[in-house]
């Protein structure tokens, strides 16, 4: 037997030359005329790390359902966050980037090919993911992730709230009744609790928590709770002072709003909810159906005329957006509690 | 090194932008050239765009201090040249990943569109600063003194890596001519 060994031989010096030569010609060719230059910085890259992190949870055993929309609310000056919390049913809440540590996300792998468009829509940006599964047919799914820091508003959002009277809610760790109980709220008659639900599982809810003073998060019964749908999101961007009110995705109206954090604390950026309102009647004085929440961020903002404001109208842990009168009468009229709302700078 | 019939000559280029330090005058001037520098580089137009747009972002809000510069185009390239090195690492290794996870076939193919995909391809995969003085050198007809003030190495150094460059261009590209 035989073997031949077969040597390459590199390329000439001037084919590589003339190769070179065509390759800038052709990039001479191109048009590549400067637009008109807007200090505002384009979101077209971020399409590929969404079409990536999508790619990831379905990788994870998570089901997107086709044509799903959801509104990402990015910062101007910097990049969509490489972080991706997903989290899927039976599986704890998995952190994974686009280059560490993939083989702790949970689930198997699934044949799908993601298309993501996006378009941007003052401070949101609308992605639309459709996912094909290995046969070429849509696949379904349910959106169940988030990027950190919470930058993603899904276009419906359930709330959970607990106005019985008296009644004692049990907040365990894990969702189970043989976890530890990690916090009792009761409700004292009148305060309503509201609050948004992060993940679910079969009669359980995984919520957020008062106080600040443990775990910002856990799980409650879903038969404790009464669970709504709620259209509406807020999105505020701190650096313009505005605040965005969605409906269903749809960016419906803008107002010029201050958020001013509590004393010794920054708001920061993230997702927050409305924890309360005040309202005040034209005849009677302000009526506080509030309770404020804290975490490490503001976990509830209170909404606040500016013209309510002084003593006796502190709020001892919660943020307070104010806006004029006429707007604020607008937004409360509108969004209920439990309402997402997304600071972003 | 490719000759640019009609082009104007990089000394002339930074002798205008001195004497006229105006942000809009440099972004006019540099758009074009930066676009094609990326756009070997990360092997998209459209991404090459950006990232010179993030460029010019970052140049515009330091603009006060950049515009004191003796070559704030250098800063411009050099900005260029690391944002389209972190990003072609990125999708290396975005690729990488998903290709671990999800099947190949279900992979969208990026479009990679060129009158030679062997030679883009070939110069994606050389080292970074052996692209980085590559594009330098045949893209933006820098000189290697040029390439040493942009790159902050020796004159030395960048022939060396030009050299190199172009000698595993060639073996990549003889390997790909192979059966």
């Amino acid at each position: 037997m035989t073997m031949s060994i077969r040597q390459q031989s590199p390329i000439s010096d001037d084919e590589l030359t003339q190769r070179l030569a065509t390759l800038r010609l052709d990039l001479d060719r191109a048009d590549v005329r400067p637009p008109d230059f807007v200090p505002v910085q384009r979101r077209r890259r971020g399409a590929s790390r969404i079409a990536t992190a999508v790619a990831l949870m379905a990788a994870a055993g998570l089901t997107l359902v086709q044509g799903e929309q959801i509104l990402v609310a990015h910062r101007r000056a910097g990049p969509l966050s490489d972080t991706i919390v997903v989290s899927s049913p039976g599986a704890s809440r998995s952190r994974a980037t686009n280059a560490k540590s993939p083989t702790t996300l949970p689930g198997g792998v699934a044949g799908v090919s993601v298309t993501v468009a996006s378009r941007v829509d003052g401070p949101l940006t609308r992605m639309t993911f459709v996912l094909k599964a290995s046969n070429g047919r849509p696949t379904p799914v349910q959106v169940n992730a988030a990027w950190a820091p919470c930058e993603i508003i899904s276009t419906t959002v359930s709330s959970v709230s607990n106005s019985a009277l008296g009644s004692k809610v049990e907040v365990r760790s894990t969702p189970s009744m043989t976890a530890n109980v990690s916090e009792t709220i009761t409700i004292d008659g009148w305060q309503n609790i509201v609050t948004l639900v992060m993940d679910q599982q079969k009669d359980w809810l995984r919520v957020g928590l008062p106080g600040g003073s443990k775990a910002a998060y856990g799980w409650v019964r879903t038969s404790d709770f009464h669970t709504f749908t709620n259209a509406y999101s807020l999105v505020y961007e701190s650096g313009k002072q505005r605040l965005t009110t969605c409906k269903d995705g749809e960016p419906i109206r803008h107002d010029a709003t201050t958020l001013e954090a509590p004393r010794g604390t920054s708001p920061g950026v993230g997702l927050v909810y409305l924890g309360g309102l005040v309202r005040r009647s034209p005849q009677d004085t302000p009526m506080f159906l509030t309770k404020s929440w804290s975490s490490s961020f503001v976990d509830s903002v209170d909404l606040l005329d500016p013209t309510e404001k002084g003593p006796g109208i502190r709020l001892p842990s919660g943020a307070v957006l104010h806006m004029s009168r006429a707007p604020m009468n607008a937004l409360i009229d509108t969004v209920p509690l439990g309402t997402p709302l997304t600071i972003v700078k | 090194m490719v000759a640019g019939p009609g082009r104007e000559s990089k000394v002339e280029r930074v002798r205008h932008l001195d004497s006229e330090p105006h942000f809009n005058r440099v972004y006019r001037s540099e758009y074009s050239r930066l676009v094609r520098l990326a756009t070997i580089l990360v092997g998209r137009r459209d991404v090459a765009e950006e990232l010179v747009q993030e460029t010019f972002l970052d140049a515009h809000r330091k603009w006060s201090r950049l515009h004191s510069y003796d070559r704030p185009d250098a800063w411009l390239r050099r900005g260029v040249l690391q944002r389209s090195m972190r990003h072609r690492g990125r999708v290396q290794k975005e690729s990488a990943l998903i290709a671990r996870l999800v099947p190949a076939r279900w992979i969208a193919a990026e479009s990679w569109a060129t009158v030679d995909p062997a030679l883009f391809a070939s110069i994606s995969r050389l080292p970074r600063r052996q692209a980085q003085v590559l594009v330098l050198v045949v893209i933006d007809d820098c000189s290697f003194a040029e390439v040493a003030t942009i790159l902050k190495c020796s004159e030395e150094t960048a022939r060396t890596h030009y050299r190199r460059a172009r000698t595993r261009l060639r073996g990549e590209l003889a390997s790909r001519q192979e059966p």
